[in-house]
């Protein structure tokens, strides 16, 4: 029987697999039911200096490479940006969490070596792409290192089901957060198709990247709800704070 | 046969006897795998840590009855006929502390050394390359101490083995798996009899697969049972190399015979040692960077020996000099001797010769594992921690862990606990942890302290080894801490 | 992100500004031309030799220092590369113009006439150029840092993509190794007026911008050298090295051995300095790090639940 709290985290839960089922089934439409970005705040303004794209071209393939515009550079920056922060956070909170995790309950070291692998394999994508890319790192990186931690250690000495809880907020913020990111790049990308241009397989590569990490994102979310984060005593209080705790991190990440 | 079975039964026999009988027959039947084969404890590692370990779980008889295997992965047979004439010595030596030989004692293996070729040493010579300053480890007379003025015993680390080795064949009783690599690790399989899903099974080549209650890992710095059992180990690699190398000394040194005197000197690219050996032989122990390294070992044996003569002699300006010549340093050696005063009883005696085919390196790093112990898991030696060989405590530390460890699977045995549990090994983890940390600490200070060349720690730490060498109380305690009879503090 | 200007630049101000008194004079002319509003169509210019062919320049707005402040930060990409837009197309073409002129005239407003003139344009145009002299030094600096990626290709041996190497790749000392390669490039490139250019650049008004391209320098330098550090050292290193490229060039103005070889030994003792202090540091944090996990072991070790 469910407790009353664990209904809106359900929810919550539920209405973020949906979003992912969404994009998942329909590759390159934009979604314009969930879309909340004004299509026309979208539009490409071309920086005055650069030179206007050739529309007077007929054939429709090749009018070559759109160049971005500096607000979605700015965009794609601050994105990586985040995207880093939060697997470093994600890294540091599964370091933190397994050694008091293990010892009450060993059966656990698979699944937590299992995420901790897969959210290292992260890391190093996005530190590959933030260099390839030139994007500044987040200057904030040592206080996000030490808070993790802190948060890691701190939900295990409460007990599994605490980790777990705080697993379940991290994952779903971060899955939320991953959407809206493909979001926004599926739209760039229909907008370029629909003038004429060619995508090239920087942007292919980085959405099916981050489509796959959004993927095992959502699965460590499964894990954790699978083995009781709904149990956590207050679960409203814990994922609460923390979700919060996230969403501040990222406002402040995509700026700093 | 069980349509047979049934049909004959069946008259006589109820339904459900029937059915328990033909699990049975197909129990005894069936080609599913075959039994575990089940050890109480599997030591993966034949170095000393390991043989130790074995060793003196062997010869108490409270634990003797326990079923142990070693899986090695070279060839034993070639250590165990390990043979050398006289006058030739292998590069690889440990300075093993009176409290590891009595340990080795106790279990009944330091009566199987070649005694001929372990070399205990009774004075100490300490002094920085850059000033000077000297710290003399000596047993004044009149205040040595009952168990002996022997500092420590200086002793190939093939002989140890081989000296294990033949103790535990006297023991009889280990299973031993050598020239098998580990492999994979993996836990165990559950069944109808036995739940061994928590048990670690060491899967060797051959196809051979050990099941152990309790999975000891004495195999070394990149220890797989450490990797299996998620230990992190942390530290850091020092950027230098240990060159060692046997070297012929011109005679037995000051002390002649019986007074055998190790020295040692702070150069700011690292101590260099040079520990005796019987006769005129003595092992070099040099912690340089990689550079000077690969151009010690280059070196022609008259120019390697000039090197080494001159680590002991000249100042470490002319020293830097002579690391980038490329060939001649016997010359230059010669030439800046006669400019250099120095006393000559105050640093080893000239080495004359190097052996053919001793000279090799090995990087420095330090490591210490995050615990020791897992489920079912036990770390011990290199393994478990990695240090710098300046204070010459590495395999010491390794036998301490082993000694240790018996201690805590004897109390466990006679307490009728599960030797692999880790209520049962957490007293094994609370004794040694501290006491390894605070020793990686310290080696790991004295290196940092010795790099400085030039600043303010120079004058400072020149000061503190005088005020140390004056001190005779606070000499005598560090030279017990060292030697391990010291008051436990940790 | 902007590094602050160091005592050095504060002492350079005081130098080049007491000892080139007479560019001074010629300075003022510059800045009164600038502080005409750039609202003014030339319709009411009386100057010059009265072209009546002459163009009108088109008063386009540069670039915001947001805009700038993105560009800097900002995403790049490979398939979709944006190009670099620092100047509008008329500023473009007068300041290319007026660049040819430099060795004659120096980065002074008459090479700007000079450009101006040969582009087409009426003398009186660059006042289009609100900051005058220093747009031609910020020009100068642009395209320098612009080509600093070509000639990294030579000097390195090409590869496909200059700087897009895989994360580590390269070793600390390569990566050190290049760094040096490229400051030293980047430094040789000034000419003869540059003396100039840095008493104008150390004016209170023009510190700003002169700062945010000695940061886009020291960015393309050490992602062309291909250092691949994701984490705070990011930001120090780009700080040091902006630095050290200051402090190198001050040295250049007073050097006057064969091929500047002075200032070469200078920028490397800095480099050394700099990697040793790092390594100190790195130590240390390795240190810190290694004594707080070892810390949580011991109590563990010792049965506390933690």
């Amino acid at each position: 029987m469910l407790r009353p709290a664990t209904r809106p985290a359900l929810a919550a839960t539920r209405q973020v697999r949906q979003c992912a089922a969404r994009f998942l089934s329909s590759p390159a439409s934009p979604d314009t039911s969930s879309s909340s970005v004004n299509n026309a705040s979208t539009t490409p303004r071309t920086n005055s200096t650069s030179p206007p794209p050739n529309s007077k071209s007929s054939s429709t393939n090749s009018k070559g490479k759109k160049p971005l515009t500096a607000e979605q550079r700015e965009f794609l920056s601050s994105a990586l940006r985040v995207n880093q922060a939060g697997e470093l956070a994600a890294t540091l909170i599964y370091t933190g969490q397994t050694p008091p995790l293990v010892t009450r309950d060993p059966s656990l070291r698979p699944l937590m070596k299992h995420m901790y692998d897969q959210e290292a394999a992260h890391l190093r994508t996005f530190n590959d792409l933030i260099y390839r890319h030139r994007v500044r790192p987040t200057a904030l990186y040592p206080l996000w290192s030490v808070m993790a931690s802190g948060l890691g250690w701190g939900t295990a000495m409460l007990g599994k089901e605490a980790a777990m809880a705080c697993t379940e907020a991290v994952e779903t913020e971060i899955g939320g957060h991953y959407n809206a990111q493909i979001r926004r790049l599926l739209e760039m990308v229909s907008e370029w198709e629909a003038e004429g241009y060619e995508v090239g397989a920087e942007f292919r590569d980085l959405i099916n990247t981050l489509r796959r990490i959004r993927d095992e994102e959502l699965e460590h979310l499964d894990h954790a709800v699978e083995h009781d984060a709904q149990k956590a005593e207050p679960h409203w209080l814990l994922t609460g704070v923390i979700r919060a705790g996230c969403r501040g991190a990222i406002w402040v990440s995509e700026r700093v | 046969m069980e349509a047979v079975v049934r049909r004959k039964a069946a008259a006589y026999v109820c339904r459900s006897c029937t059915r328990q009988f033909q699990r049975q027959l197909r129990r005894n039947y069936s080609n599913s795998a075959p039994r575990p084969d089940i050890y109480d404890v599997v030591c993966v590692g034949g170095g000393p840590a390991g043989l130790s370990l074995l060793t003196a779980l062997r010869a108490n008889p409270v634990t003797s009855h326990l079923r142990v295997a070693l899986v090695e992965a070279q060839d034993l047979s070639k250590v165990k006929s390990w043979k050398l004439p006289p006058n030739k010595y292998s590069n690889r030596c440990s300075s093993l502390t009176p409290t590891s030989a009595l340990f080795l004692d106790q279990i009944g293996a330091w009566e199987h050394l070649d005694q001929t070729r372990v070399q205990p040493y009774h004075e100490m010579q300490v002094w920085d390359g850059v000033t000077d300053a000297r710290i003399e480890f000596d047993w004044a007379p009149g205040s040595a101490p009952v168990e002996g003025t022997t500092i420590a015993y200086m002793n190939e680390n093939l002989n140890l083995t081989s000296g294990l080795l033949k103790r535990l064949e006297q023991l009889g009783g280990v299973s031993v798996f050598e020239g098998a690599k580990v492999e994979n690790i993996t836990f165990g399989e559950e069944t109808e009899d036995l739940d061994l899903s928590q048990w670690p099974v060491v899967h060797i080549s051959g196809g051979k697969q050990l099941t152990a209650r309790l999975l000891v890992g004495a195999d070394g710095a990149n220890s797989p049972v450490r990797a299996f059992a998620g230990i992190d180990a942390k530290g850091w690699d020092y950027d230098r190399h240990g060159v060692v190398a046997t070297l012929e000394m011109e005679g037995e040194g000051w002390g002649g015979e019986h007074t055998k005197i190790a020295y040692q000197r702070f150069l700011p690219t690292g101590p260099v040692a040079m520990l005796p050996m019987p006769g005129n032989i003595a092992t070099l122990v040099w912690s340089t960077t990689p550079e000077n390294a690969s151009l010690l070992k280059r070196l022609p044996p008259k120019d390697f020996v000039a090197m080494v003569n001159a680590a002991f002699r000249l100042s470490t300006v002319d020293l830097a000099f002579m690391h980038t010549q490329g060939a001649d340093q016997d010359d230059e050696y010669s030439w800046r001797l006669q400019h250099t005063p120095f006393n000559s009883r105050a640093v080893p005696q000239t080495v004359v010769g190097v052996q053919e085919g001793t000279v090799a390196s090995f990087p420095l790093k330090m490591r210490h594992a995050d615990t020791y112990i897992g489920e079912r898991v036990a770390l011990v030696g290199d393994a478990a921690h990695t240090i710098h060989p300046l204070a010459g405590q590495g395999l010491n530390q390794g036998q301490g862990d082993v000694q240790s460890l018996a201690k805590t699977i004897e109390f466990a045995v006679t307490h009728g606990q599960d030797i692999g549990s880790i209520m049962s090994l957490e007293s094994y983890v609370s004794e040694r942890y501290t006491a390894n940390h605070v020793l990686l600490g310290v080696v790991d200070k004295l290196h940092k302290l010795y790099s400085a060349e030039s600043g303010p720690l120079v004058p400072l730490r020149s000061l503190g080894l005088n005020a140390v060498n004056a001190l005779g109380p606070l000499k005598s305690f560090f030279m017990k801490q060292a030697a391990g009879s010291g008051t436990k503090i940790f | 992100m902007r590094p602050s200007p160091t005592p050095l630049r504060r002492a350079a101000r005081q130098i080049l500004s007491s000892s080139f008194t007479t560019i001074r004079a010629a300075a003022p002319a510059h800045r009164s031309l600038s502080s005409i509003t750039t609202t003014s169509t030339g319709s009411d210019c009386t100057c010059g030799n009265g072209r009546t062919t002459a163009r009108r320049p088109q008063i386009q707005s540069n670039q915001n220092p947001q805009q700038q402040q993105q560009q800097r930060s900002s995403y790049h990409s490979y398939d979709h590369p944006s190009p670099p837009a620092s100047f509008t197309p008329v500023e473009e073409s007068i300041l290319s113009a007026a660049y040819l002129h430099v060795p004659a005239h120096g980065f002074t407003s008459s090479a700007l006439v000079a450009g101006a003139r040969d582009a087409g344009y009426l003398d009186i145009s660059p006042t289009i150029l609100p900051e005058g002299a220093f747009t031609l030094i910020r020009y100068h600096l642009v395209k320098q840092r612009e080509g600093l990626a070509a000639r990294a290709r030579e000097v390195f041996g090409g590869e496909g993509h200059v700087g897009a190497y895989k994360l580590g790749g390269l070793s600390e000392g390569e990566i050190k190794g290049r760094v040096e390669a490229l400051m030293w490039k980047a430094s040789r490139e000034q000419g003869g007026y540059w003396t100039v250019a840095g008493a104008i650049m150390a004016q209170p008004s023009y510190v700003p911008p002169s700062l945010k391209e000695l940061a886009l320098l020291s960015d393309e330098i050490l992602f062309l050298a291909g250092d691949s550090s994701v984490d705070p050292s990011w930001y120090t290193k780009r700080v040091s090295l902006s630095t050290i490229y200051a402090a190198a060039e001050l040295f250049m103005t007073n050097d006057h051995s064969p091929e500047f070889m002075d200032t070469r030994a200078f920028l490397n003792r800095r480099l050394r300095e700099v990697n040793e202090v790092g390594g100190v540091f790195r130590n240390m944090r390795e240190w810190v790090g290694f004594t707080a996990t070892a810390g949580v072991n011991v109590l563990r070790s010792k049965g506390v639940r933690i």
